[in-house]
């Protein structure tokens, strides 16, 4: 289905390299509820001007809440991301965040994280997730995390830096070598974490349901927990409040390495319901889905 | 020799369910990776597992898996130097 991209990649953040020094020094002077009404009133004049993005939240936003959706809506789209990026370079000036376990699996992906045991963890474009990987470092778990390479991402630098006991980054633009760094990883024991709501860089893609349409999503992380026969939990972070996530934590896939094709049907139908679980989330909070980049629909 | 080439192709299309590929119909210079078999990466690690685990041995890097694994001749080239007894079918873990 999908081809892996052999050519180095250089992704760029949106917004000038100051930008995220800007909110931090912004944060640190201005009361909260001044910082988010000046950041929702930056948000209202940027919808015009980014016009990709704009399209795709458009999309995104008149489908999960089955309305066109205004200007104004498309700019709290745009703040929200804004907020959990605040989240995320707060955290690389180490400010505490207090991440909560919430829903039917909670017990059971504490459990197990009390176990120490390795295992493969997924996660999406969404809210605070992108603190997810630093969070499990925090506490003790030796992980890998593939990240795409930003180049002017200095807070990803600083994260590292906190967490370089226990946290190593797998850059996504150096393809070459994200397979061994992952081989690497897994045979030492330790743990991986990834993104899988995007294919640039994903070497297997299958079809799957989500808001009302098919897309291809990378499905690279179930062929990696059956070579490597780890359990494989997906979550995502949903912001409730500064400085604190809810962590919700999906049902465990578990590999049965001796059947391999039986594994991959079976983590076909475990992948559809997780998107399941997850549009019901953003149905519920729908300016959180940050993938702004056009829809891979097929 | 032949014959380590042929194991070697079968266990190309077997570890990979190559399903439509039968062993023999591999040769032994055509690409793996990119064209003539066009595998993906995952099917190139899964690949390098499977012969680490089969023949005692280690591919540590990415540089080295392209050299190896460029077509069934470097495979078998490649698997020879580093365990000399693997074309025997006798098994040596690497020190």
């Amino acid at each position: 289905m999908s081809q892996f991209h052999s050519e180095a990649y250089v992704r760029k953040n949106l917004g000038p390299q100051w930008g995220p020094d800007l909110l931090l020094l912004l944060d640190r002077i201005l009361p909260s509820r001044v910082l988010n009404f000046f950041v929702l009133c930056a948000c209202y004049f940027c919808v015009p001007l980014l016009k990709s993005q704009t399209k795709v939240s458009t999309d995104w936003l008149w489908r999960i809440r089955g309305k066109k959706p205004h200007h104004s809506e498309i700019a709290r789209h745009y703040y929200h991301f804004i907020l959990s990026l605040l989240e995320l370079l707060r955290m690389s000036k180490n400010t505490r965040h207090v991440f909560n376990c919430v829903g039917a699996n909670a017990k059971h992906f504490q459990d197990f994280l009390k176990s120490g045991k390795p295992a493969l963890f997924g996660t999406f474009h969404i809210g605070n997730s992108d603190l997810l990987g630093y969070a499990l470092g925090e506490r003790g778990h030796k992980i890998g995390m593939i990240r795409m390479n930003s180049g002017n991402s200095a807070e990803t630098r600083r994260l590292v830096a906190r967490f370089q006991e226990n946290v190593k980054i797998v850059w996504v633009d150096k393809p070459e070598n994200i397979f061994f760094e992952i081989k690497r990883i897994l045979q030492s024991g330790e743990s991986l974490a990834m993104k899988c709501d995007r294919l640039e860089f994903s070497s297997k893609g299958e079809l799957f349901y989500f808001a009302g349409r098919q897309y291809e999503f990378p499905f690279t992380i179930y062929h990696l927990a059956i070579l490597f026969n780890l359990p494989l939990w997906f979550c995502v972070g949903v912001p409730s409040g500064k400085g604190i996530t809810d962590v919700y934590p999906f049902s465990v896939f578990v590999p049965d390495v001796l059947d391999k094709g039986t594994s991959l049907r079976k983590g076909k139908i475990h992948f559809q319901s997780v998107l399941n679980d997850i549009e019901e989330i953003l149905k519920e909070n729908p300016y959180l889905w940050f993938n702004f980049l056009l829809p891979n629909k097929y | 020799m032949d014959q380590f080439k042929l194991k070697l192709k079968t266990i190309i299309v077997t570890t990979l369910n190559l399903e439509d590929v039968a062993p023999e119909d591999i040769p032994d210079n055509e690409p793996l990776f990119g064209a003539g078999l066009n595998l993906d990466s995952i099917d190139a690690l899964e690949l390098v597992l499977k012969v680490e685990k089969e023949f005692g041995i280690k591919i540590t890097s990415s540089e080295e898996s392209k050299q190896a694994l460029a077509n069934v001749d470097t495979l078998a080239e490649f698997i020879i130097h580093r365990n000399p007894d693997a074309a025997l079918g006798t098994q040596k873990s690497e020190p």
